[in-house]
């Protein structure tokens, strides 16, 4: 009785066999069908960020299992980044039209008032915050080979118009475009960025 | 499109400040192109970095603020950046120049022969000198321990010596003492065999000229004296050609030439001149040679020797 009742899209959930279905889709093998799966992520990730979602990541689940679904359903993709490209922005539309959005967009406007200041302990809980950040970037960096921890310092330093021209000598110097320095000084951030949020979740703990 | 531009148009993409139109085309392009979505992340790098940077304008700052500043994620991240902004200046104003970068650059030697040679002197320098140090130093301690050690050892030698001389001063004073003594107690025998001479006279001998003798040369004859039994005292007299001195000393010794009597004496008025005459007490004497030997004192209050005699005694 129970299976001939039919199952609502919003009920459905991902199941193993669904989800191996979508990597299939995308790759024979299965490592690099994960990997594919991550990058398409990140820039579903990115593409919500970008057009003001609070929670991307959310919305790129909703995204992910709506495909997964349309293809256990039997539904045949071809390209399915482009496939999940053209979901994501349904998802969207559907966030920017949904009730709840609304709603946040109200809350959003009442917290963000300018009419409320910042006290001397928001000022001090801030500084306090950005003192173990920085604690937390030192103790990341040093898990850094040197010369690239040397590098991030040499990157990242401020000298006005000489940026421009000691970036393109760093890149000259490793044999590289400035295009892929800066891709690769862009994974040494994230590396970073991540070490320094679980050290500092880490920290909250103690 | 030119890097620049392309730049530009990302960060108008990001900060929410393009057409509907051209913002789908970024984000078609940036789906399904990897590279294109590598240069999406590096321009939000960029752009948070101005941010913290205070590098944005007003307009700008505020889409910032207003489009991009969104997610809990993106706060998170330029928060990071702000961090990452501060090790940076941090760590670059005391900038990081390795030592072999040092060297060349102030030698200003580039070629990998000289830098060989260059590095391989350094090394040298760097391990030799130490070394040079170390040893010189551990020389210096020895010579300054071995120095001290002769200091210590002259001083020693000093002090023994002075404790030699100080102990042959003794010596000789005591020497002297005894000598004293006994030529005192020699005048006191005299003294006592003259007050017995008037009880019962003691055999007396006469030497003769001494002086004449040693000077016929060859060996002294040894002259024969028989000390009679019940004998106490047994008188000789030494004549003198000449009384020169104030006073004489006489040495007997025995054949092992140990001093067994000595005495300190003035010249008596005797038969024929001047003599010393010299009382000895009988019980010295056991059958066999001796040697009698009479010094005078001169001004200087030193012994010169006048005569040998050489005595042939047989007991009674």
């Amino acid at each position: 009785m129970m299976e001939d009742q039919p199952v609502y899209k919003k009920d459905w959930v991902l199941t193993g066999p669904a989800f191996d279905k979508l990597l299939a889709c995308l790759d024979s093998d299965l490592n690099e069908a994960g990997r594919k799966l991550l990058d398409i992520r990140r820039k579903l990730q990115k593409f919500f960020e970008c057009n003001r979602c609070p929670d991307p990541d959310e919305l790129v689940d909703m995204t992910i299992d709506r495909g997964a679904r349309r293809i256990d359903e039997g539904v045949e993709v071809r390209e399915l980044p482009s496939y999940l490209t053209q979901i994501a922005r349904f998802v969207l539309k559907e966030h920017w039209a949904s009730p709840q959005k609304k709603m946040d967009e109200i809350e959003d406007e009442g917290s963000g008032s300018p009419l409320v200041a910042p006290t001397v302990d928001d000022a001090r809980n801030a500084k306090e915050e950005q003192e173990e950040r920085l604690e937390c970037l030192e103790k990341c960096s040093g898990k850094l080979v040197p010369v690239e921890r040397q590098r991030v310092i040499d990157y990242y330093y401020e000298q006005g118009r000489a940026k421009i021209d000691k970036r393109k000598r760093m890149a000259a110097d490793l044999r590289i475009t400035l295009g892929n320095l800066r891709v690769r000084m862009h994974r040494t951030r994230e590396r970073l960025e991540e070490c320094i949020l679980d050290c500092l979740s880490n920290k909250k703990r103690i | 499109m030119p890097t620049i531009e392309l730049d530009k148009k990302l960060t108008r993409y990001l900060l929410g400040d393009l057409s509907e139109q051209e913002r789908i085309e970024i984000e078609d392009r940036y789906l399904s192109n990897g590279e294109f979505f590598d240069e999406l992340v590096v321009a939000e790098d960029e752009l948070i970095d101005d941010c913290v940077r205070g590098k944005l304008s007003r307009k700008d700052r505020e889409l910032f603020e207003q489009n991009f500043l969104t997610s809990a994620a993106r706060r998170e991240r330029v928060k990071s950046s702000r961090a990452l902004m501060e090790f940076a200046d941090m760590h670059a104003a005391t900038p990081h120049v390795s030592w072999w970068r040092r060297v060349r650059s102030a030698f200003k030697l580039e070629s990998p022969a000289m830098g060989f040679v260059l590095a391989t002197g350094f090394m040298m320098l760097i391990v030799g000198v130490p070394l040079v140090v170390i040893q010189m130093s551990k020389l210096r301690s020895d010579l300054k321990g071995l120095q001290s050690e002769q200091l210590a050892q002259n001083q020693r030698e000093k002090e023994l010596d002075k404790l030699v001389a100080q102990q042959k001063q003794q010596n000789d004073e005591l020497n002297q003492a005894i000598n004293r003594e006994r030529a005192e107690r020699g005048e006191l025998e005299q003294e006592v065999a003259r007050l017995r001479e008037l009880q019962a006279p003691p055999p007396t001998f006469a030497l003769g000229f001494g002086e004449i003798e040693r000077s016929k040369g060859g060996p002294p004859e040894a002259m024969k004296l028989t000390v009679p039994r019940g004998a106490e005292v047994i008188k000789l007299r030494l004549d003198l050609l000449k009384d020169q001195y104030e006073n004489y000393l006489v040495v007997v010794e025995n054949a092992q030439q140990h001093d067994i009597w000595r005495g300190s004496l003035q010249a008596t008025k005797a038969e024929r001149g001047k003599a010393v005459v010299v009382r000895l007490p009988s019980r010295l004497f056991v059958t066999g040679q001796y040697k009698l030997t009479l010094s005078g004192t001169n001004d200087k209050r030193e012994y010169e020797v006048i005569s040998d005699f050489n005595l042939d005694i047989t007991r009674k």
